[in-house]
């Protein structure tokens, strides 16, 4: 993705029509890995809100250590987190519940039905419902944005090793529930 | 080098060393099995890219509900400091501790004299010598003077 570095920098120094340019550039992307991960239109919304806040407030400690993408997508990623946190913390049975019910997954999630028409799309999405936020945002940072692990590593703020294993582990659950779903 | 079904995983990412890949491409070639295996890994990426993720929002609809959102937020007076759970828990057992410091004492203290202070005349068997004592219950003090024309002389 193209970065301008000018941009970037106006932004930095508080200019809100720089600000405003960078999320019009990247809210699609933001928005997908979001929606992937929230699984819910309007939760994945208010997340890429609250993450373009903290980059606001943040921005001038952005030093260009990595790419603004990268730092971008680490935070929207620790919001996601925190929030599945928050929740789960506050009704820890119900989110089990939900988890161990078969079938129950598709309800975390509200497609629109005339784009999600085939079969091997709902069964997806509702292997995707039913992995733990961590495996589904590697997964998507991995399969979807064609991250590597280092940048992956750095995004979710763990080791190469962890990624790696955790990208296994998504896969092999995906592999597993799709191949029970369609059978 | 045992090819692990995470080796194979980490394979088809192209994350292995430059030995690493070698090795599992060779065994990957030979073995229709272990390609089978990388070939189901690889479906789930494939599952995925179908998935549809239309955006409820439009990136300049979003751009403007930042925009307020941010103006809001700086508008809003500045919030009281909270603290956290255990720093308030920490300062309600303080000032618990320090009640009790005080009032405990003041209860045990039933013994103390209702008279909050007193002077006394004492004998002090010298003659011509007046002795008077003075005792202050609230501070504490003892307070003892000889008076008299023969100390002074003695003196």
């Amino acid at each position: 993705m193209h970065e301008d570095a000018d941009i970037i920098e106006q932004a930095r120094k508080g200019s809100e029509d720089a600000f405003e340019r960078l999320v019009l550039e990247y809210h699609d992307r933001l928005m997908g890995l979001l929606m992937r991960t929230a699984r819910d239109p309007l939760l994945a919304q208010e997340l890429e809100q609250q993450t373009w806040i903290k980059v606001w407030k943040n921005l001038p400690r952005f030093k260009g250590d990595s790419s603004f993408f990268t730092w971008l997508y680490s935070v929207a990623v620790r919001t996601a987190l925190d929030y599945f946190r928050r929740v789960k913390r506050l009704s820890e049975v119900e989110y089990m519940d939900q988890l161990d019910t078969p079938g129950n997954g598709a309800e975390l999630y509200r497609p629109d039905r005339d784009v999600m028409n085939t079969e091997l799309q709902q069964q997806c999405e509702q292997a995707m419902n039913r992995l733990s936020e961590k495996l589904r945002m590697v997964l998507v940072l991995r399969e979807l944005e064609g991250l590597s692990y280092k940048e992956i590593a750095r995004i979710m703020k763990c080791r190469e090793g962890t990624v790696m294993s955790r990208l296994y582990n998504a896969r092999k659950k995906m592999q597993q529930m799709l191949k029970r779903d369609l059978s | 080098m045992k090819i692990t079904e995470q080796i194979l995983s980490a394979w088809i990412d192209e994350s292995l060393s430059l030995q690493d890949m070698k090795t599992v491409s060779a065994a990957v070639e030979a073995d229709p099995a272990l390609q089978a295996r990388a070939d189901a890994l690889r479906s789930v990426g494939a599952a995925l890219r179908q998935e549809s993720t239309e955006s409820p929002v439009t990136a300049e609809r979003m751009a403007a509900d930042v925009r307020r959102a941010i103006r809001l937020q700086e508008q809003a007076p500045a919030q009281a400091v909270r603290f956290p759970v255990w720093a308030r828990a920490g300062l309600a057992a303080c000032a618990c501790l320090a009640l009790a410091a005080v009032l405990i004492p003041s209860m045990m203290s039933g013994d103390r004299p209702v008279v909050q202070a007193q002077i006394e005349s004492v004998n002090s068997g010298l003659s011509g010598v007046s002795t008077m004592v003075y005792t202050d219950y609230d501070a504490g003090w003892t307070v003892v003077w000889l008076d008299g024309a023969e100390l002074e002389a003695g003196l």
